[in-house]
C-alpha cells in the first residue's frame, strides 16, 4: 500500500513539472521565434502547375545551428532549435502556375471535429511575402475561416528580417532572410497528420523556408457550430490585426469565447432562480455535534463534483499557482483519445456497479405492509 | 442532470440525519460542549481536504460525467440502505400503533 502511495505521489508531482513546462509552451509571446512550438517533419514540397495537376520535389534542408549562427538571433533561436534540427526550404525548383506547396508530418493527429488555429512559419530570401491560396489538414484540406473568403482566409504578417552570417550567405547565396507568419482558423475535413500550406506568389530566384509551425487547438465541432466559431473569430479583431501583439490577442479571445461557448453547453449550474426548486425546502446545514460529523463524509463526496480551481500557495514572497490537471494535460487535443478511452473503461464500471446495486436492493426489499416475509420477486440474472 | 439530481439527495439525506440527530445533538451541545467542538473539528478537517478533491482528480483526467457517476454511485451506496431503513422502521412503528 505504501509502495502504491509513493508511486501515486511521484506520477502527480511529475504531471505537475510536465504542466509546468506544457504552461510555458502554451503561452503566445511576443518574439516571433519563440512562438514556434513544433518543426515540421517529412517534408515535402509540391508543385501546382493547375488547380487539381501537381508533381512533388524533395526540399533542401540546412541544419538550425548554420541558419541561426547569427548573434543577433542567437539567443531566441536557441529556446526553440537545436543546433542539430532541419530546416526545410524550397529553391529553384520548375515553378507552376497554380503555386507551390509545402506539405509536413505535424506531430499529432488534426482531428476533423475540432477547430485549429494554425500558424505557420515562412523565411523568404527576397521579393514579396507570398499569400496562401490553400491551407489545411490531409488531401481533402479544411474549411478555413477569418471572416474573408474561404481559402484567401488566413492573416498574412511579416515580422523582420534575419542577417546570415558570411560563410551561411556565401553558401546560400542571399544575406537576409525576410520572415513573416500565416495563421489560420480551420477545421480539417478529414483527421490527419499531414497538413499543407499552398503559396502563391513564389518566385524561383528566391528560396523559402519552412521554419515551424504552431498549433492551438480551439473548440471542438460537436459542441460549437462553424457559424459560431466563424462570428467569434470575425469579432476577434483576427482579419484586421497588423502586429504580432494583436493577433495574440485575437487568438487568445478566440479560445475564450470558444471555451465559454463549450463550458455552456456542458455547464450544470443552471440558474434556476426564477423557479423554486422542490429541494430547496431541505436545510444543508446541519446542527453541529453527531449530525456534522455523520453528514461530513457526505459532504466531502459532493466537492469531488465541483469544477476544478487552481491553488495558490504563498511561497517567501511570491505565490506559487498550481494549475488544474485539465489545464495542463487533459484538455490537450493529443491526450483526447487516451481521456475518452480512460472514461468509457472507469464510466463503464461505475454504471456496471452502480447498476449491480440497484439490483441486489431491490432483490433483498421485503414488503414491509405484508406479514410474511416475502421478497418481491424478480428474475434472477 | 446527474449534478442537480445528486445535489438534491445530498440536501434530502443531509436535511434527514439533522432531522433525525436534532434531540441529540441538542443534548450533546447542551451537556457536553467540548465533544460537539470535537466533532465539529473533525467535520472541518473533511471540508478543508474537500476543498482539494476536485484538484487532485483533474489530474485523473475524469470528465465531469464520470466523476459524477463515481460520486452517485458511493452516495447510493452510503444513503440508500439509511433512508430505506429509516422509512422500513418508521411503517413498522406505524402499524404497531394502529394494532
Amino acid at each position: 500500500m505504501k509502495v502504491k502511495l509513493r508511486y501515486f505521489g511521484i506520477g502527480i508531482v511529475i504531471a505537475v513539472l510536465t504542466g509546468f513546462v506544457n504552461v510555458k509552451a502554451d503561452t503566445r509571446s511576443n518574439n516571433w521565434v519563440s512562438n514556434i512550438k513544433y518543426l515540421p517533419s517529412n517534408a515535402s514540397v509540391v508543385n501546382w502547375s493547375s488547380e487539381t495537376d501537381y508533381s512533388y520535389f524533395t526540399p533542401s534542408s540546412i541544419r538550425a545551428s548554420s541558419l541561426f549562427s547569427s548573434e543577433s538571433y542567437g539567443d531566441s533561436a536557441k529556446e526553440v532549435y537545436n543546433s542539430n534540427d532541419i530546416i526545410y526550404y524550397m529553391d529553384d525548383v520548375v515553378l507552376g502556375n497554380n503555386g507551390r506547396s509545402f506539405g509536413f508530418t505535424t506531430p499529432y493527429r488534426l482531428f476533423k471535429n475540432q477547430y485549429h488555429a494554425i500558424t505557420t512559419y515562412i523565411c523568404y530570401s527576397g521579393g514579396d511575402m507570398p499569400y496562401v491560396t490553400r491551407i489545411g489538414a490531409g488531401d481533402s484540406y479544411a474549411t478555413a475561416f477569418s471572416g474573408r473568403v474561404q481559402y484567401k482566409s488566413t492573416v498574412r504578417m511579416y515580422l523582420n528580417w534575419i542577417d546570415l552570417d558570411i560563410d551561411n550567405a556565401t553558401t546560400l547565396g542571399f544575406t537576409r532572410l525576410y520572415c513573416g507568419y500565416y495563421l489560420s482558423v480551420i477545421q480539417p475535413i478529414e483527421s490527419s497528420f499531414t497538413f499543407s500550406i499552398r503559396l502563391d506568389g513564389v518566385s524561383t530566384k528566391n528560396s523559402y523556408f519552412l521554419m515551424g509551425i504552431d498549433v492551438v487547438p480551439l473548440a471542438n465541432a460537436d459542441q460549437v457550430t462553424s457559424a459560431q466559431i466563424e462570428n467569434i473569430v470575425k469579432n476577434s479583431g483576427l482579419a484586421t490585426a497588423s502586429s504580432v501583439e494583436e493577433v495574440n490577442t485575437a487568438v487568445k479571445k478566440v479560445q475564450e469565447e470558444s471555451e465559454k461557448i463549450n463550458n455552456s453547453i456542458t455547464n450544470d449550474d443552471v440558474d434556476d432562480s426564477n423557479g423554486k426548486s422542490f429541494f430547496d425546502n431541505f436545510s444543508t446545514s446541519d446542527n453541529g455535534g453527531i449530525s456534522s460529523l455523520v453528514t461530513a463524509p457526505l459532504k466531502f463526496i459532493n466537492r469531488a463534483t465541483d469544477k476544478c480551481s487552481p491553488i495558490t500557495i504563498p511561497f517567501y514572497d511570491k505565490n506559487i499557482t498550481l494549475q488544474c490537471g485539465d489545464t495542463l494535460f487533459w484538455n490537450k487535443t493529443e491526450v483526447k483519445p487516451l481521456r475518452d478511452v480512460l472514461n468509457y473503461i472507469t464510466g463503464g464500471l461505475f454504471v456496471y456497479f452502480l447498476l449491480g446495486k440497484i439490483f441486489k436492493i431491490i432483490q433483498n426489499i421485503k414488503n414491509p405492509l405484508s406479514n410474511d416475509e416475502s421478497e418481491v420477486p424478480i428474475i434472477d440474472l | 442532470m446527474i449534478k442537480a439530481i445528486l445535489s438534491g439527495v445530498f440536501k434530502v439525506v443531509i436535511s434527514l440525519v439533522g432531522f433525525v440527530l436534532a434531540p441529540i445533538d441538542l443534548a450533546i451541545n447542551t451537556a457536553l460542549p467540548n465533544l460537539a467542538t470535537a466533532f465539529n473539528l473533525i467535520s472541518n478537517l473533511f471540508i478543508l481536504i474537500g476543498s482539494y478533491l476536485s484538484w487532485v482528480l483533474s489530474y485523473f483526467g475524469f470528465y465531469p460525467d464520470t466523476i459524477s457517476l463515481a460520486v452517485l454511485l458511493i452516495t447510493f451506496i452510503v444513503t440508500v440502505p439509511i433512508t430505506f431503513n429509516t422509512i422500513k422502521l418508521a411503517i413498522k412503528w406505524y402499524n404497531a400503533l394502529k394494532m
